[in-house]
């Protein structure tokens, strides 16, 4: 994996470079046109879900 | 002193040293056909010489291309009284400037003007080239023979110079370099920096994978993702958990996600 890093701070947002190869870039396309997102609008649903998803049962636990 | 007139062109005579080693056929029948239409409108720059002949300055590809479209007379600029080492900074100048000029060409130049006791700062000085551009152009001049190969194919235009560095310091055999300068130079949209990266780095990895197929792996794009500050300490501690970078994390994390 080959990625430039580049971190702005945007308000309550922070952007966050990744370099995308065709192959992921051609399914991401895919899901854009079938979603009507954007492709960093999908990347960072993904992350956010991921996150969410991990930190659900710790959450659980600490109640 | 300069003027311009116009001289027969069986007059002109081509010098001893030549920037230019190589024409582009393409370009060449291009602008044969524009002189065919509009005639030349540049002039070509040279020196009268005591025989009544002329001696090409600068507009070599300019004058090919004049005798191919039939012309018997071109519009000249006439330099007289101007020194050998003039002659060959004005040479060099003239073609320095066209993008397709390749890297190989571009350091002979500069090879032959040290040979004529120029510096590269003295150099850089006269031309306004930074010095280190002429250092790398003479770098790749006076590299090894196959290497000097990666420079006879590359020019500006298909392969950015930070570029031509990364393919020559990769850890890559030479012949790879070369294939790698081959490929680049047919591309119709050259890669960028990042993208010549990851290609040596993939043949670094895979030292029989073919230039080409490299090349079009490592084609992508950079994407911007807005990530929620609250959510930038957990994704941080995903990261050090794999043992990779945030930015790596995230493309784990969308690759799961696309499964």
């Amino acid at each position: 994996m080959f990625i430039n890093l580049i971190v702005v701070k945007m308000g309550r947002k922070v952007n966050v470079s990744a370099y995308i190869d065709l192959e992921d870039l051609e399914r991401l396309e895919d899901l854009s046109r079938e979603t009507g997102e954007s492709i960093s609008s999908i990347i960072c649903r993904a992350v956010k879900e991921f996150l969410e998803k991990k930190m659900k049962p710790i959450e659980e636990a600490k109640a | 002193m300069s003027t311009v007139k116009k001289v027969p062109i069986e007059k002109i005579r081509t010098g001893n040293f030549r920037v230019r080693t190589s024409f582009d056929e393409e370009k060449l029948q291009m602008l044969t056909d524009s002189i065919k239409r509009q005639g030349l409108l540049y002039p070509i720059v040279v020196k009268p010489l005591e025989d009544g002949t002329y001696e090409l300055i600068a507009g070599e590809r300019r004058l090919l291309a004049a005798k191919r479209a039939g012309l018997k007379e071109v519009p000249v600029i006439e330099r007289k009284g101007v020194s050998k080492d003039y002659e060959i900074i004005e040479m060099g100048i003239e073609n320095l400037q066209r993008e397709d000029l390749s890297y190989y060409e571009r350091g002979r130049w500069v090879a032959k003007m040290k040979g004529l006791g120029w510096t590269v700062s003295a150099l850089a000085e006269e031309t306004g080239i930074p010095r280190k551009t002429l250092e790398n152009w003479l770098g790749f001049y006076e590299e090894s023979e196959r290497v000097k190969k990666v420079a006879i194919m590359a020019t500006p235009e298909k392969l950015p110079l930070a570029g031509l560095l990364e393919v020559k310091r990769a850890p890559i055999p030479d012949e790879k370099k070369a294939e790698l300068a081959v490929e680049v130079s047919k591309m119709p949209e050259p890669p960028s920096v990042t993208e010549i990266q990851r290609a040596t780095r993939l043949i670094e990895q895979e030292p029989t994978l073919p230039a080409k197929e490299a090349l079009e792996m490592a084609r992508g794009i950079t994407v911007l993702v807005p990530i929620p500050v609250d959510l930038m300490p957990k994704l941080k501690a995903q990261a050090d958990e794999w043992g990779v970078s945030i930015q790596e994390a995230i493309i784990q994390i969308l690759r799961d996600y696309l499964e």
